[in-house]
C-alpha cells in the first residue's frame, strides 16, 4: 500500500472509499485497541461497506494505547505536547517509517503556502529536530525547509525565542520570506516589540493553539499584531494539523482567495454530531473528524476534540472547545480540572 | 431605584404583621403549588419545560419536593431562632436574658438556574422573616421566580409587593446598597463578582463550587441502591450542586461494585424513557464525549447509552476523585472499606458537600464524622439527595440564623 500512497500523493488518481476502505481492514487487522475499538461499535471491515461508517477514532486514544498499524518496531514516535489540563498524559504518533510522511508533506505545502514560488528563505520560530526529536512539528518543518527551503534558520532554543538575532535576520532579508511557527511563538514575537517591514510576498504559517500559555489571542488580533509588527504585506495563514495526522490542512487564501481550509485529495474533513456522532449539514457546528490515508502505520479515521464547520468551499476550526461548565453552583468537571491544574 | 424604595415601603408594612399570619399566607402558596390543576403551577410547568429543556416528569417531580419545604419554615424559624415568635417580640433566654430577632429588611438573592423552583425557599424566607426580597433569576431560567412572585401576590397582595424578580448586570451594584443580607448561588466566578460589590456591612452569604459523591456500602451494594443512585443522577441532569458526581462502592458485597455500575446503567436507562435528559450544549455534549472517549482507553469499564449520550457510567476498579462533566455521567469506584474514601476525597475538602449514603446506620456516624471534619455538610439517604427537609443547613449554615440580627435585654445582675 506504501507504493499505492507515494502514487497518490504525486498526483495519481484514485477512489477514496476503496483506498479508504483497505486501510481500515488493515488498521482493524493490525492495530488491536483500535480492532476493540470498532468491535464494541459493532462496525469490522465484514460489515462497512461506505467509508464514511467507519468508526473514528477519539485522538485521546494516543495518550493510553500504542496506537500503531506497521510491521515489526516502529522506526519512530512523535509525541503530543501538554494541554491546558496540565500533567496529563501525552500522546504517541508512532511510525513504522517516516517515507510517507515526508512524502505527503511536501505536495500540500507548495499547494497552500508557495502556491507561486518555488524556494523562499524560510525561518522557523521551534527548535530544530535534533533539540527536540519528537516534536512532529519541528520535523515537519525541517522536511519544508529542506524541500523548499532557499535558506534555513531556527530561533528558537532551549531559552526560548532568539528575539535579536530573528529581528537581525528580517532585516537583512532583501525579497519575501516565510515565517513558520506556532501561534504561541508568534504572540511572543509580536509581545517583545520587534518592528519589521517585509517585503511584499512575505507570509506567516502559523499552527496550534494556545495550550494553555500565559496569553490567549484571537486569530484575528494575532495577524492584526504580526502584521503591526512585519509590515502590512505579510500574508499570515493557518495550517490546521496535529501530532495525531500525517497531513496537515491550510487556510486557502493564496489558492483561493478564501481563509476556509483546504486540504489534499486524501484527506477528508467531516463534522459529526457529538451526541450522536451523525454528520451534521454544512454550516452546523460538530466535532472535527478527519480520515486521513496518509495515517497508513497509525489508524487514518480520527475524532478530534475541536469544533468546526464545513462549508462549500472549505471548513473553519473554531477551536478547541473551551469546555463545559456547570449551570449552578455544582462544578462540572473541565472547570474543575482547570482550577486545580490536574 | 424605585423598585427598591417600593420593596422598603412594602416592608415597612410587612413588619407589623405577625410571623403566624405571615406563615399561614405562604401555607396557602403552598396549597396552591401542590395542587398540580391550579393554573400557575401548570403555566410554571409549561415555561420550565421550555425554557430548560427538562422531563415535565421530572419537573413535577421537582416542584413537589421544593415546594414542600416551604411548608416546614416555621419549624426551621424555631430551630435556628429558638422560637419563631422571637420575629414578633422579645422571648425569654437562658440566664435572664430576653431577646428579639429582626430579619435582613432586604434581601437580595441572585439564582442560579440549575434546579428550578429552588428560589422560591429563599424568597418565603425572607418574607417569613418580614423582609422584602429582590431576586434575580439565572438566563437560563428567568420562569420560575417571577411566577412564584406572582402566586404570592394572588394570595396575599402585601407579601406579593414585598417581592420584586429582575434581571441586572454581574457589575452593577445598585441593588445592594440598601440590602441587609445578599445571598449568591452559582460558580465561584459569580460568588465573587457580586461579593465585590456588596457594601461591607451587608450580611454576604455565597454559594459557590461545590462536589457532592455517593458511599455504597458492602451491605446495600444492590440493584435497588443503584436505582436510587440513577435517580439522584438524573434529577436536574445532575445539575445541583448535591447532586453526585461519583459513587464510591465497597467491595463484598451482593452486587460487586463492577455489577452495581452495570446495574446503576440499566437504571438510567429506565429514566431516560421516564425523564429522559435535557437537550445539550454544544460544549456539554463534546464534554460529555470527551469523557466517555478517555473511559474507554483508562477506565475498567463503560456502560453507556447506544446512539446518544443520554446516560453513561464509567467504572474503576481503583478510588480516584473526578467530578463528572455533568448531565447524568457518573464514575464508579471500588473502595475495599468504606472508610477508605476519607483518604481519596480528603484533597477536596473545601469543595464536599452532600454525601449520599447508603448502607447500615451504625458505619455512617463514624463516617460522617471524618467528613464533617473534612468539610462535608450533609449525608442523606442515596435517591433523597434534591429533598433535603427544611432545616436544612445548606452549605454548613442555619439559613434562618444566618439571616437575623438581634437584640438582647440583660436584666440588672442582682442588688
Amino acid at each position: 500500500m506504501e507504493e499505492e500512497l507515494l502514487r497518490i500523493f504525486a498526483g495519481a488518481p484514485f477512489s477514496f472509499e476503496d483506498v479508504a476502505l483497505r486501510i481500515f481492514a488493515r488498521q482493524y487487522e493490525r492495530c488491536l485497541p483500535y480492532r476493540r475499538f470498532c468491535d464494541r461499535r459493532g462496525k469490522s471491515p465484514a460489515q462497512v461497506t461506505d467509508w464514511r461508517e467507519i468508526p473514528h477514532l477519539p485522538v485521546t486514544a494516543f495518550k493510553h494505547a500504542r496506537i500503531y498499524s506497521g510491521q515489526g518496531e516502529p522506526a519512530h514516535y512523535f509525541q503530543t505536547s501538554g494541554t491546558t489540563q496540565g500533567q496529563e498524559r501525552r500522546g504517541r504518533h508512532y511510525f513504522e517509517k517516516l517515507d510517507l510522511y515526508a512524502a505527503c508533506s511536501r505536495p500540500i505545502f507548495k499547494r497552500f503556502i508557495l502556491p507561486d514560488r518555488e524556494r523562499i528563505p524560510m525561518l522557523m520560530l521551534a527548535q530544530p529536530p535534533a533539540a527536540n526529536p519528537h516534536s512532529s512539528l519541528s520535523w515537519y518543518f525541517d522536511q519544508q525547509a529542506q524541500a523548499f527551503g532557499e535558506s534555513a534558520a531556527w530561533f528558537v532554543d532551549e531559552h526560548g525565542l532568539k528575539v535579536a538575532e530573528l529581528e537581525a535576520a528580517l532585516k537583512a532579508a532583501e525579497g519575501p520570506v516565510l515565517l513558520l511557527g506556532t501561534a504561541f511563538a508568534f504572540v511572543h514575537m509580536v509581545d517583545s516589540g520587534l518592528s519589521v517591514r517585509l517585503a511584499p510576498g512575505s507570509r506567516v504559517m502559523e499552527t496550534g493553539g494556545f495550550k494553555g500559555k500565559s496569553r490567549e489571542v484571537g486569530r484575528d488580533e494575532l495577524y492584526r499584531l504580526i502584521q503591526g509588527a512585519l509590515g502590512p504585506d505579510v500574508v499570515c495563514l493557518n495550517q490546521y494539523g496535529m501530532t495525531e495526522m500525517s497531513s496537515n490542512c491550510y487556510d486557502q487564501t493564496l489558492v483561493k482567495g478564501s481563509s476556509r481550509k483546504g486540504g489534499p485529495a486524501w484527506v477528508r474533513v467531516r463534522m459529526l454530531d457529538p451526541e450522536t456522532l451523525e454528520e451534521v449539514p454544512h454550516g452546523t457546528p460538530g466535532i472535527v473528524a478527519v480520515t486521513d490515508l496518509a495515517n497508513l502505520y497509525s489508524c487514518a479515521f480520527l475524532l478530534t476534540q475541536d469544533i468546526g464547520v464545513a462549508y462549500e468551499d472549505g471548513f473553519e476550526v473554531l477551536g478547541r472547545a473551551p469546555g463545559s461548565e456547570a449551570r449552578g453552583c455544582s462544578i462540572a468537571m473541565d472547570e474543575f480540572l482547570q482550577v486545580n491544574r490536574l | 431605584m424605585k423598585v427598591i424604595d417600593d420593596l422598603l415601603a412594602a416592608q415597612a408594612e410587612l413588619s407589623r404583621r405577625p410571623v403566624e399570619a405571615i406563615l399561614a399566607a405562604l401555607d396557602r402558596v403552598a396549597a396552591r403549588w401542590l395542587d398540580h390543576a391550579d393554573p400557575i403551577r401548570r403555566e410554571a410547568e409549561a415555561r420550565l419545560a421550555e425554557t430548560t429543556g427538562l422531563a415535565p416528569a421530572m419537573l413535577r417531580r421537582g416542584l413537589d419536593e421544593t415546594i414542600t419545604r416551604l411548608r416546614g419554615i416555621g419549624e426551621l424559624l424555631d430551630q435556628d431562632l429558638g422560637s419563631r415568635y422571637a420575629l414578633d417580640g422579645f422571648v425569654q433566654r437562658a440566664r435572664g436574658v430576653r431577646s428579639r430577632a429582626f430579619g435582613p429588611g432586604l434581601l437580595v438573592a441572585v439564582f442560579s438556574g440549575n434546579v428550578p423552583g429552588i428560589s422560591s425557599f429563599d424568597m418565603a424566607l425572607a418574607l417569613a422573616l418580614k423582609s422584602a426580597c429582590l431576586a434575580r433569576p439565572a438566563r437560563e431560567e428567568p420562569a420560575f421566580a417571577p411566577l412564584f412572585a406572582r402566586s404570592v401576590a394572588e394570595v396575599d397582595p402585601l407579601l406579593g409587593r414585598c417581592l420584586a424578580v429582575q434581571r441586572w448586570s454581574y457589575d452593577e451594584d445598585w441593588p445592594y446598597a440598601r440590602a441587609g443580607a445578599v445571598v449568591v448561588y452559582g460558580s465561584d466566578r459569580s460568588v465573587e463578582a457580586v461579593r465585590r460589590l456588596v457594601p461591607g456591612g451587608v450580611r454576604f452569604l455565597g454559594h459557590g463550587h461545590k462536589i457532592s459523591f455517593a458511599l455504597v456500602a458492602r451491605e446495600a451494594a444492590v440493584a435497588e441502591t443503584a436505582r436510587r443512585l440513577a435517580l439522584d443522577v438524573a434529577m436536574y441532569d445532575q445539575q445541583g450542586c448535591v447532586s453526585p458526581h461519583m459513587a464510591f462502592v465497597e467491595r463484598g458485597g451482593p452486587l460487586s461494585p463492577l455489577a452495581f455500575a452495570e446495574a446503576c446503567g440499566d437504571a438510567l436507562a429506565e429514566l431516560e424513557r421516564e425523564m429522559p435528559r435535557s437537550r445539550l450544549s454544544q460544549e456539554e455534549a463534546l464534554a460529555l464525549r470527551s469523557a466517555r472517549d478517555e473511559a474507554e482507553f483508562d477506565a475498567d469499564a463503560v456502560f453507556g447509552s447506544q446512539g446518544n449520550l443520554a446516560w453513561t457510567v464509567i467504572h474503576y476498579e481503583a478510588p480516584a476523585f473526578m467530578p463528572s462533566p455533568l448531565n447524568r455521567l457518573i464514575r464508579t469506584y471500588a473502595v475495599d472499606e468504606i472508610g477508605d474514601v476519607v483518604e481519596v476525597v480528603s484533597p477536596y475538602r473545601s469543595y464536599l458537600q452532600t454525601v449520599a449514603y447508603a448502607g447500615p446506620a451504625d458505619r455512617r456516624e463514624e463516617l460522617a464524622g471524618r467528613l464533617g471534619a473534612l468539610g462535608a455538610t450533609r449525608v442523606c439517604p442515596l435517591g433523597m439527595v434534591q429533598q433535603p427537609g427544611p432545616l436544612w443547613r445548606h452549605d454548613g449554615r442555619p439559613a434562618a440564623g444566618d439571616l437575623v440580627r438581634w437584640i438582647d435585654i440583660e436584666e440588672p445582675s442582682g442588688p
